[in-house]
């Protein structure tokens, strides 16, 4: 995800308000920041790594100046957050400006072409190509206009571009499939952006652009075509005014950011499978755990309960035992590691200090280290040896929500491809854990649609409890554990996690009539399960069954939380949004803001 | 934007409260359950409303126009054919030509946000229809079941009788282009246009997480009631209401003009006291409990989680409990509501189903508009009382 903006004034200079814009777009990403302006018939460009509100500074984006610019704000894919891979990006005369978010998927063999052909690349970037391949059409084309038409056809993925172009300073150019894309109609200047926010404070008359469609805007025309049909779009019918303010915008619609990465997680869960399924690094991953002698996993907090999940996954699908240890507690392993060894690192900011510190000692020690993060080239994976990423976006809300969930599917493939390189699973078998990941996404749909209705009601009766146990067996315990986390977090209820046979051994002590006690219905172990909810139920407590209609243990409940019916190894994806979801609507049932949980960061940059 | 209201609809199971006379008209919380669509789509920015109406609407539509007439352009049309198609129908040339059109379903109660929030989100949108959903809990079998894939709508299910993997009510509210309006000519029912729509465009799901009631039957008056109730933050009295220094107000209360308590009366929030409404004296007013303008409660009575009609009179020395009492009702003093009914009896949309943890839902008795009920008279659970109707 990263953020675009393009301004088109009458007179006057725009790079203010392409700044104003980017700092709005921040959210889109934060690793670097560029702008291009056109004076005269010459396109110049600024940009460079860093926080926006930094690069403005550092590169003189004020010393610009011009009525026609662009300007992006980049989280990074392909190349690392560096002053040469920041976007725009220009063809080789330098007349030609590119700014875009999504992922060019046949960049690869564009950039072939056009090497061949003697353009000069400057940096690693999928978007450079498209300066390029409009240059290549130029030469090609009578007109810019027919040049970018035919370039924008040429390329597969998703995009939204905006474009400056010297021959013709008044205009910016721009294109749609698969990522946003927004025109906004403005007096004197009209407006391009990846979101609403960007220029909401300059006008509320906005065009939503749909996929495939493409055109130009000037201070005083906008014209829309579909590129692929050359239909013209009837651009006055389709105008709306927008009646947000600038938060609700921010949260697209939803009272808070947590609901609305909750709802994201399907999406986020889509992008992280297609990111990671052509991926090189996820191969040499596995590899590097199907060759380890011992294997650690290290994380804080909700990356730490997705550490446990792989722990489960490589114990059953490649049958090596990993030891996962709570970053902070990294001391206790000096002088352990060795050179055959293997750590995984999980951290959702590639930020969090005490996973940092936990990285630098088995370095130290000449362990291999694997990081997965959310966060393209963050101080966790520079400093592995390989790092994966998941594809959650940008993540607001302080408690983690759509990142455990994409983590999740990260390690399923991960511990798959392991036990695959060991030879512990069949092609086949593996074909098939492939297949079932494909379908993480609608999994956490119909649990987000299947629970939501019976969560918000029982979140009504939650919310006046102080004390909760949420339990379960095999691979629930985790997810139970992560329900727990996010309830103490938001709701501020007391809420632990225990697997359910280890309950008698002590936390039963404590029920009551009337104590909430949530159980995991996981497939595998319904039977054991069954025998800890009559002990609870035998001293009065209020079982709460989340998951698929299972008679046998909704006949002893009390109450019941929907999940869909899930294949093995993938309950995470039908059994986590319901305890997200409980622990948002209780939260909100309380009065609390749930986006910002007091005496919580969302990055821990502290020991 | 253009927005359609439906608001006739008469008969059904609401008739014991409605008799002649469309149910959107009865109150809530000092409104019109039309006022709820027509003031969210006026907060929205809607200035253009055909309101469709039929039965005995005359003094709905002199009041309406009388009202709105200074912050929208309103029309008043009367439904030609029957259901909400005919309904539709008759609306369908006053929304010809281009532009997105709200069409909202008249019967439901919720607050502004619910109208700002959906139009707002069509507005930021690129698709070319919305529907308004909200998660519900108990009772999907009553309503329009939507199913969603990416904030898109993929399905609906009206009145499911198998499961369906969502828990996704229709709002009664969606944003449709007016050939929607077509498609509801050509179709056989609403339900099959709002198929069609789904199959041949992008339909968005907005999901509403605030408070939200489709008043179908009269227990979903009571429903409604407790959760608008349980949105009051803080009390507000009107200068112009009577209350000396005996009474007692604990909790959020709202008391509107003119209302009048008596000494010792005490009412616990939260609670509503319409205008002109009266208290008698040593009267109980428990939580959840809403008297609309002019209704009387009488001097000893407890009255619980109910809803009183306007005008609703109930007399001295009566219990009152998890009951709707309907406008001009009239009940004599000692008459009792009796209110514990089992599980499986309770009307599918009551949320307490969800907790089976009590095995057993409270309810009272629905005591139809213009009926009376004798002195004396102890009232089963669940009781209906006609419209009109003297109990002897």
């Amino acid at each position: 995800m990263c953020g675009i903006i393009g301004v088109a004034a009458q007179k006057g200079n725009v790079v203010p308000l392409i700044i104003g814009g980017l700092k709005r777009l921040e959210y889109r990403g934060y690793d670097s920041a560029g702008i291009a302006v056109v004076s005269g018939s010459t396109v110049s460009v600024r940009k460079g790594a860093g926080k926006i509100e930094h690069v403005v500074v550092a590169k003189g984006f004020e010393e610009l100046n011009g009525s026609t610019g662009i300007g992006h704000t980049r989280w990074a894919t392909h190349g690392a957050p560096n002053d040469i891979n920041a976007h725009p990006h220009t063809d080789c005369t330098g007349s030609i400006a590119v700014v875009h978010n999504g992922i060019i998927k046949n960049y690869a063999e564009l950039k072939e072409e056009l090497v061949a052909r003697g353009h000069r690349f400057s940096s690693e970037t999928d978007t450079e190509v498209i300066a390029h391949l409009i240059e290549e059409e130029l030469r090609r084309q009578g007109s810019f206009r027919h040049a970018f038409q035919e370039a924008v056809k040429r390329l597969e993925g998703s995009f939204a571009i905006a474009v400056l172009y010297s021959g013709e300073p008044d205009r910016i150019y721009f294109a749609k499939k698969d990522s946003p894309l927004v025109v906004g109609l403005g007096r004197g200047a009209n407006f391009l952006a990846s979101d609403i926010p960007a220029f909401l404070e300059h006008t509320r008359r906005v065009i939503v652009l749909r996929d495939g469609e493409a055109g130009w805007i000037t201070s005083q025309e906008v014209h829309i075509e579909n590129v692929y049909t050359g239909e013209s779009v009837d651009v006055p019918g389709r105008v709306r005014t927008i009646s947000w303010s600038p938060s609700m915008a921010a949260k697209g619609g939803y009272p808070h950011f947590m609901l609305k990465e909750i709802h994201e997680q399907p999406r986020a869960l889509r992008d992280t499978f297609y990111g990671l399924s052509s991926d090189e690094s996820l191969a040499k991953a596995a590899e590097l755990l199907a060759g380890a002698e011992r294997i650690y996993v290290t994380a804080a907090g909700t990356s730490f309960h997705a550490g446990l999940l792989f722990d489960y996954y490589m114990l059953r699908l490649a049958g090596r035992t990993v030891r996962a240890f709570i970053a902070s507690e990294y001391e206790w392993f000096k002088g352990v590691p060795g050179r055959g060894d293997v750590l995984l690192a999980i951290s959702q900011s590639g930020e969090t200090m005490d996973t940092l510190k936990a990285v630098r000692l088995f370095k130290e020690h000449g362990a291999r280290v694997i990081a997965l993060s959310n966060v393209y080239e963050s101080a966790i994976p520079r400093e592995s040896g390989i790092a994966i990423y998941t594809r959650a976006g940008p993540e607001i809300g302080v408690a983690a929500s759509k990142t455990f969930l994409t983590q999740a599917l990260a390690l399923l493939l991960l511990a798959g491809h392991a036990a695959r390189i060991s030879g512990r699973i069949t092609r086949d078998e593996m074909a098939e854990i492939m297949s079932a990941a494909s379908k993480a996404n609608r999994l956490a749909q119909r649990a987000i649609s299947v629970s939501e209705g019976v969560v918000r009601t029982v979140a009504k009766w939650f919310s006046k409890k102080g004390n909760a146990y949420i339990l379960s067996r095999g691979i629930g315990v985790p997810i139970a554990m992560e329900g727990a986390l996010k309830v103490k977090e938001i709701s501020y209820i007391h809420a632990e996690a225990y697997p359910a046979g280890e309950s008698k051994h002590g936390p039963i002590a404590l029920i009551e009539p009337g104590f909430p006690v949530f159980f995991l219905l996981v497939d595998q172990h319904l039977k054991e399960l069954k025998g800890n909810v009559m002990e609870m139920k035998a001293r009065g407590a209020t079982v709460v069954a989340v998951g698929p209609p299972r008679s046998e243990i909704l006949s002893e409940s009390d109450i019941h939380i929907p999940a869909p019916e899930a294949p093995p190894l993938l309950e995470p994806f039908t059994l986590t949004p319901p305890l997200q979801l409980l622990a948002y609507y209780t939260a909100v049932s309380l009065g609390y803001n749930p986006d910002k949980p007091r005496n919580l960061a969302k990055t821990v940059t502290v020991e | 934007m253009r927005a359609v209201v439906l608001a006739g609809g008469t008969g059904g199971r609401m008739e014991p409260l409605t008799g002649p006379r469309p149910k959107t008209w009865l109150k809530m919380l000092g409104k019109r359950l039309v006022e709820y669509a027509l003031e969210g789509l006026v907060e929205a920015g809607v200035r253009n409303i055909v309101v469709v109406v039929d039965g005995d609407y005359s003094e709905m539509a002199s009041d309406l126009t009388s009202r709105y007439r200074e912050l929208v352009d309103l029309r008043i049309v009367e439904q030609k054919a029957p259901g909400i198609k005919g309904a539709l129908l008759s609306a369908r040339r006053y929304v010809a030509g281009s532009g997105p059109v709200a069409l909202a379903y008249g019967d439901i109660v919720a607050p502004p946000g619910f109208y700002t929030g959906s139009i707002a989100a069509y507005n930021a949108s690129s698709s070319e229809a919305l529907m308004a959903l909200t998660p519900v809990a108990s009772g999907l079998q009553t309503y329009g079941v939507v199913m969603v894939e990416d904030r898109r709508i993929t399905s609906i299910h009206e009145k499911p009788t198998e499961r369906v993997e969502s828990t996704y009510a229709y709002g009664g509210l969606m944003v449709v282009p007016p050939a929607f309006f077509d498609m509801v000519k050509d179709q056989g029912s609403v339900a099959s246009a709002m198929r069609t729509l789904i199959q041949k465009m992008d339909v968005d799901a907005y999901i509403w997480s605030g408070p939200w009631y489709d008043i179908d039957e009269p227990w979903d008056l009571l429903r409604a009631a407790v959760g608008m109730l349980d949105t009051l933050a803080e009390t507000r009295i009107s200068s112009s209401a009577k209350i000396p220094e005996t009474v007692t107000l604990e909790g959020p209360v709202i008391v509107e003009d003119e209302a009048m308590i008596d000494h010792g009366a005490v009412i616990k929030g939260p609670a509503y006291i319409g205008r002109k409404a009266f208290v008698g004296m040593n009267a109980f007013i428990r939580p959840y409990t809403t008297l609309e303008n002019g209704a009387i409660v009488g001097s000893h009575t407890e009255v619980k989680r109910s809803v009183l009609q306007p005008r609703a009179y109930v007399a001295s020395f009566c219990y009152i409990t998890d009951t709707v009492v309907g406008e001009e009702a009239s009940v004599s003093p000692y008459v009792l509501t009796l209110n514990v009914v089992p599980l499986v009896k309770a009307p599918p949309r009551f949320e307490d189903l969800v907790l089976g943890a009590s095995k057993r839902v409270k309810l009272g008795s629905i005591i139809g508009s213009r009926s009376k009920v004798p002195p004396r008279t102890v009232l089963q659970p669940g009781t209906v009382v006609r419209y009109g109707e003297i109990l002897s």
